[in-house]
């Protein structure tokens, strides 16, 4: 049998990542919501509000899933935001 | 308002539960010890489930319906419940309306039909609907088993039809109660994290609703509703929805067909994921955020499936750079030119409590006080209220009938054909934890890892041995997994869970076939066929 016990679960997550050609490269806080930030504005003026939208987390806090909708409606003007309380 | 009517408390002093497509022993174990006391105290269980589940160990009866056929069973009690005069006539004049299209549409429902559809006997839901409707206090319980099928609304309509009829709703210990598969999905969306919700369940296409949001942030909102999940997934085939952020979800492995899911994801114009490890969804973003576990690396609030809203702290640092999801996100709106100022969950919370009434009275100071409150709350002398809806008891009406809702039976959408053979049902154990992201790590005495899970009889007409390596075919893939021989399972009938898919994917076999109303996808029913390899060999 398989999984009998214990599975190498994966690390822990220390750093943003931002990822290049060849793969995932450690990055600062700064450079990483820099670069959320340019993409989501350029996909905004290309794409529209619809164009994007936000998965959130049910296993989050009520206070990050305020916010999440309130960054998705207040910052991105967008109502596409759901949770995975459908599955 | 949607959540669960009672309290967990009350179900220790129900005289009937019928515990109906939940495995509440292995999924929601908190919630059956409380269930357990009411059985100890005496109340009935039903265990409507097709699986002979470790819950339906604990039942008077067990009711092994065929896998989506649900409605059968609920509108056959619903129509014997007529016949025989168990109806609660005095709360339908009072509380209902809709009463005679509902009589109507069970009417074909014969105990004899029923049992044709279903393979329930009879006798069993005759017993069930005697019980149900005759009991003093009497509750009804789903989970997944309900929800996750092409008609899940229709599904979850029909026990509250029964509800309505009995006049089981609105009272201590009598009432409708879906059990929540994650420690905060009651909240998230009590908080708005839905397409056509903002938070308190105020629907963003209400213009008065609109405009107080407006107005408390200053700026326009959009007028109509936005995409539920499937709809996102859809609207990035189609190349309409272009950049997507997600926080702490897998979809990659969470999703029905799964080959659909990564084609959609890795086709989006820009990914962000904010998560704990480096999950599959992460790989393929394009900046990936490290966050802080929500229930011991943050300050903040959660709500549980008895709408109570509890405190949580941190107890521990995040490692290295990892940080609280909303403040993070605080930062993002921050560096796009939104300054909410500096990130505090208490404030957070405040902001809620003056947008959202039902949740007006809940102070940290009070949660923290009482060890949780109840919505709705609407100001801090509020106590929050331990059941809903017992408005429909006040005299006159408090508030408009409760309309019964006409449904119609509806097999799973993937038939049997003589090529998949098998209906293939998935679901959760007790030792794993959805996708496996926050449980992979730890160890447990009673993890066995992923199997496909057969009936003897099954396994002995395809020459299959226990432990046997097999592959297993839908119209959509096929993944190779060892055989488990189980008691708990008629013939036709398999299980898998979807734990472990970083060996065993078993969602490239699921069907994407969605409730068009929940957006819920039908994990419950697709149909398989089960094929020995080559050259057998032990998993």
């Amino acid at each position: 049998m398989i999984n009998k016990k214990s599975r190498p679960g994966r690390p822990r997550l220390t750093q943003p990542l931002i990822r290049e050609q060849t793969g995932f490269r450690e990055a600062t806080w700064e450079e990483a919501l820099g670069r959320i930030s340019t993409a989501l504005k350029a996909n905004r003026a290309q794409h529209g509000d619809k164009a994007f939208g936000i998965f959130s987390c049910s296993k989050s806090t009520n206070e990050m899933n305020f916010i999440a909708q309130k960054f998705c409606r207040q910052v991105m003007g967008s109502n596409n935001i759901d949770s995975c309380n459908r599955t | 308002m949607g959540g669960g009517t009672n309290s967990y408390t009350e179900i220790e002093e129900t005289d009937v539960i019928l515990l109906w497509g939940s495995n509440a022993r292995e999924t929601h174990p908190i919630f059956f010890h409380h269930l357990l006391k009411g059985v100890h105290n005496g109340a009935k269980l039903f265990s409507v489930d097709p699986r002979r589940t470790s819950s339906a160990r604990w039942a008077d009866t067990w009711v092994g319906l065929d896998v989506g056929t649900d409605i059968v069973v609920a509108n056959a009690m619903g129509r014997e419940i007529i016949a025989q005069g168990w109806q609660n006539e005095k709360f339908i004049r009072h509380a209902t309306t809709a009463f005679d299209a509902y009589k109507q549409s069970v009417e074909p429902f014969t105990l004899a039909e029923a049992e044709r559809l279903s393979g329930v006997p009879g006798a069993i839901i005759h017993d069930m609907a005697k019980s149900f409707a005759t009991a003093k206090r009497a509750m009804i319980c789903w989970t997944l088993g309900i929800t996750e099928h092409h008609n899940g609304v229709d599904n979850v309509s029909s026990l509250i039809n029964l509800a309505l009829l009995t006049g089981h709703v609105g009272r201590y210990a009598s009432g409708l109660n879906p059990l929540r598969g994650q420690n905060n999905v009651q909240g998230g969306g009590d908080m708005g994290a839905l397409p056509d919700r903002f938070p308190g369940f105020q629907h963003v296409e209400v213009e008065a609703n609109r405009l107080k949001f407006e107005k408390a942030w200053n700026t326009k909102l959009p007028p109509k509703r936005g995409l539920n999940l499937t709809g996102m997934l859809e609207a990035m085939g189609r190349k309409e929805l272009t950049a997507l952020l997600i926080l702490g979800e897998n979809p990659l492995q969470s999703e029905a067909d799964r080959s659909h899911a990564e084609k959609v994801l890795r086709s989006l114009d820009f990914l962000a994921v904010q998560d704990l490890t480096l999950t599959p969804t992460a790989e393929l973003a394009h900046v990936v955020l490290p966050a802080a576990a929500g229930w011991c690396e943050s300050d903040g609030t959660v709500t549980n499936s008895e709408r109570r809203v509890q405190l949580v702290r941190r107890a521990l640092n995040p490692p290295g750079e990892a940080r609280d999801d909303a403040e993070i996100l605080f930062d993002l709106a921050r560096v796009m030119g939104h300054d909410w100022g500096e990130y505090n969950a208490e404030k957070v919370w405040n902001e809620l409590r003056s947008l959202s009434p039902p949740h007006a009275g809940m102070s940290y100071q009070r949660l923290e006080k009482a060890n949780g409150l109840q919505w709705p709350c609407y100001d801090e002398s509020h106590p929050g209220e331990m059941f809903l809806h017992s408005r429909l008891w006040e005299e006159p009406l408090n508030g408009p009938p409760v309309a019964f809702q006409v449904v119609k039976h509806s097999p799973p959408v993937e038939p049997l054909s003589p090529e998949f053979p098998l209906r293939l049902t998935t679901g959760r154990r007790l030792d794993d934890y959805n996708t496996g992201v926050q449980t992979d790590a730890f160890e447990s005495p009673l993890r066995r890892g992923e199997t496909i899970d057969l009936c003897a009889e099954d396994a002995t007409r395809l020459n299959l041995g226990d432990g046997e390596l097999v592959r297993v075919v839908s119209a959509r893939g096929a993944i190779e997994a060892p055989v488990r021989l189980t008691n708990s399972l008629r013939p036709g009938l398999a299980f898998m869970t979807f734990h472990f898919q970083d060996s065993v994917n078993t969602n490239i076999l699921t069907i994407d076939a969605t409730d068009p109303r929940s957006g819920t996808a039908e994990f419950k029913a697709c149909s398989i066929r089960v094929e020995k390899l080559a050259t057998p060999q032990k998993a």
